[in-house]
């Protein structure tokens, strides 16, 4: 059996297939859309509602700040740590709408990754309809 | 030829049949480490996360004004006392200080509360008058019975920083609470790559939940010690996840004491633990091998007590019981009842809905709800990715069932009796981190969710297992991606929707 593992395995993210490039682009489209067009409905006391844009909200969090330190710091904290998120949220997205590209490293007689055999077996075993598979 | 990430399972299935399985348990190991050495995918994107979630919690922690926090001020307070007096305070003797009276809307229970009043402000009430009920103290410490290590990690950060006001010290304690959020999203990471340490989509969607989850996020921006307990759980879940994986050897069993010790040290619904660990050894090493896990149970036994001792010592000596719930009960003695019987709160719908709401909204004492369409909308993804798990359960059985002996286990869809385990593991976490919050409402009305908060890194395991279950290979880029993206915008409309407007856009004076 030994003779048949892999030394080593790594998972290298291959260039961004097209189908890719479409999930990332409805994500982050569906992304901005809600944060910089999308609104709210928000309680506003007395039984009363308003519809607001939602990045009025978020600028009428920053006018009400906590009076702590030196308010141009926390203004500026406040807007970057805003824009990492929303950045840091479309770079994670970038990656997970890859299909990643497996390279092994492989020892002996490791199986052949590339083969037509190995693709239809990974794509059959997953999901439910895999799942009614055994591998043999 | 570009092949898509799954193609790594049929390799794992060379790995491990249930004989190897018992004989070589470093295989998965070294596969597990070689995965992580290379900044594969999952890596890298949790450094990612790890980057958006230290800034949305520095958000977070800004976004709620001061103190307003679940019991923040009773925290902050027990801070202070180890700070500045070097001992803990105790039940039904140490009061807050008449400064936090203007915070007595977030406090439990400092009545009749006028905050706005200058003669109260300045000369609080120390009693209050419940009529039949008689008359009890107000203002008391009382969350003295909890367990110190959260205060003495903080104490020195108070101590430095004495000379600036409470609310600023507060939102510096707030911000140290991020770390401990860090720590349960990468053991997230790390136990989930324990079981199943090829699974590219459980490796990204199971800390992103963590992470993305606006409860324990809210705990991690906060000051109080749920989080160091979530923290705490979240460690020794891991140990037991590679204790499973590698058969509890001695130094894995050495850790796991240390961690629950730890753990109990933090929260004492860290308790729960117990029976989960003593369940994990026996199922992995055998029942009939009964020196081995004696003699694993024994290891974490003794040094979690070890560390632990000290603590329930003195809770014994200060209140005669070890858990103090006694003197909580007299401090609460005028609004506190059950919130009913064990198997009615089993059963109550209203119970359990009441609990999903804690689980997604409320902050603090339960203060901001949310919409039931936002519960439904959140609650229907996860009855489906239970369905899944469900799916995924009976077909690894009968897959495993036959073919038993017949081919290689050690992949997702044929599970290795190590993972079976793991995920067994991660099952009964849940069911009695739940069963605890059940039990504890037979005494306490206030029960509420996020006593089984520490039980959120096996939550998000099991459902995306699930959700990976009814996840066809060709889609999983376009499902991970869309579970990322549910997950900020669900905290993008409780936060833009809820959150900021019942602080910051509510004129309050129009509220009658």
């Amino acid at each position: 059996m030994n003779g048949r593992i892999p030394e080593s395995i790594s998972f290298e993210a291959s260039e961004q297939s097209i189908s890719g490039w479409i999930v990332w682009l409805v994500s982050i489209g569906t992304i901005l859309v809600v944060v910089f067009g999308g609104s709210v409905r928000g309680f506003l006391g007395g039984g009363q509602t308003d519809r607001r844009p939602i990045r009025d909200v978020w600028r009428a969090m920053h006018d009400d700040l906590p009076e702590v330190g030196a308010s141009l710091f926390l203004s500026f904290a406040y807007w970057l740590a805003l824009a990492v998120v929303l950045a840091g949220v479309i770079a994670i997205l970038w990656f997970t709408s890859q299909s990643p590209r497996v390279e092994a490293i492989a020892t002996n007689d490791a199986p052949d990754l590339d083969s037509d055999a190995a693709n239809d077996r990974s794509t059959s075993e997953f999901g439910i309809e895999g799942l009614r598979q055994p591998t043999t | 030829v570009s092949v898509t990430e799954t193609i790594v399972q049929p390799d794992l299935a060379e790995l491990e049949t249930e004989k190897d399985a018992r004989s070589e348990p470093s295989v998965l190991l070294r596969l597990q480490e070689s995965v992580g050495r290379r900044g594969d995918l999952a890596t890298r994107v949790l450094v990612l996360l790890l980057v958006v979630y230290i800034a949305k919690q520095v958000v977070t922690a800004l976004i709620f004004p001061p103190f307003t926090g679940h019991d923040e001020v009773a925290h902050f307070n027990y801070i202070q006392t180890v700070a500045t007096e070097q001992r803990v305070p105790v039940l039904l003797e140490d009061q807050l200080p008449d400064y936090f009276y203007r915070y007595c809307r977030y406090i439990l229970d400092w009545s009749p509360c006028e905050p706005d009043n200058p003669r109260w402000l300045e000369q609080p009430f120390r009693f209050a008058d419940w009529g039949a009920s008689g008359v009890y103290p107000a203002g008391m410490q009382y969350v003295a019975n909890h367990p110190p290590l959260y205060y003495m990690i903080m104490a020195p950060f108070f101590a430095a920083s004495d000379y600036l006001s409470p609310e600023t010290q507060q939102y510096i304690l707030r911000l140290l609470a991020i770390p401990f959020g860090v720590l349960i999203v990468a053991l997230a990471f790390l136990s989930v790559r324990t079981i199943f340490p090829a699974e590219t989509f459980l490796a990204i969607t199971v800390p992103a939940f963590v992470a993305f989850q606006p409860q324990i996020s809210y705990e991690a921006a906060m000051v109080n010690n749920d989080i160091l307990g979530i923290a705490g759980l979240s460690l020794v879940l891991y140990l037991l996840l590679r204790g499973i994986r590698d058969r509890f050897p001695l130094r894995v069993s050495a850790l796991l004491g240390v961690s629950l010790g730890l753990a109990l040290l933090a929260k004492s619904t860290s308790v729960t633990a117990i029976p989960v660990i003593a369940l994990a050894i026996i199922a992995t090493v055998g029942i009939r091998n009964w020196r081995a896990w004696i003699a694993s149970g024994s290891i974490v036994a003794a040094i979690a007590g070890v560390i632990v001792a000290p603590w329930y010592v003195f809770l014994y000596r200060t209140y005669g019981n070890i858990d103090g719930f006694d003197q909580i009960m007299q401090l609460q003695e005028p609004w506190n009842q059950p919130s009913g019987g064990f198997l009615d709160l089993l059963f109550n719908r209203g119970f359990i809905w009441w609990r999903w709401r804690e689980t997604w909204g409320e902050f603090g004492w339960r203060r901001i709800p949310l919409d039931s369409a936002l519960l439904w909308a959140i609650a229907i993804p996860c009855i489906v990715a239970l369905v899944g798990l469900m799916i995924y359960a009976i077909s690894a059985w009968r897959l495993r069932r036959d073919a038993a002996g017949q081919h290689r286990l050690g992949t997702f869809a044929s599970p290795s009796r190590m993972q079976v385990i793991a995920l067994l593991v991660l099952l009964v976490t849940c069911v009695i981190a739940y069963l605890a919050i059940i039990e504890f409402g037979t005494r306490f009305v206030l029960t509420q969710a996020r006593y089984y908060f520490p039980a959120i890194n096996a939550v998000a395991i099991l459902l995306m297992v699930g959700l990976r279950a009814l996840t066809p290979a060709r889609l999983i880029p376009a499902v991970q991606s869309g579970v990322i993206v549910g997950l900020f915008l669900m905290n993008v409309v409780i936060y833009s929707k809820y959150v900021i407007p019942y602080w910051h856009l509510t004129d309050w004076s129009a509220v009658p």
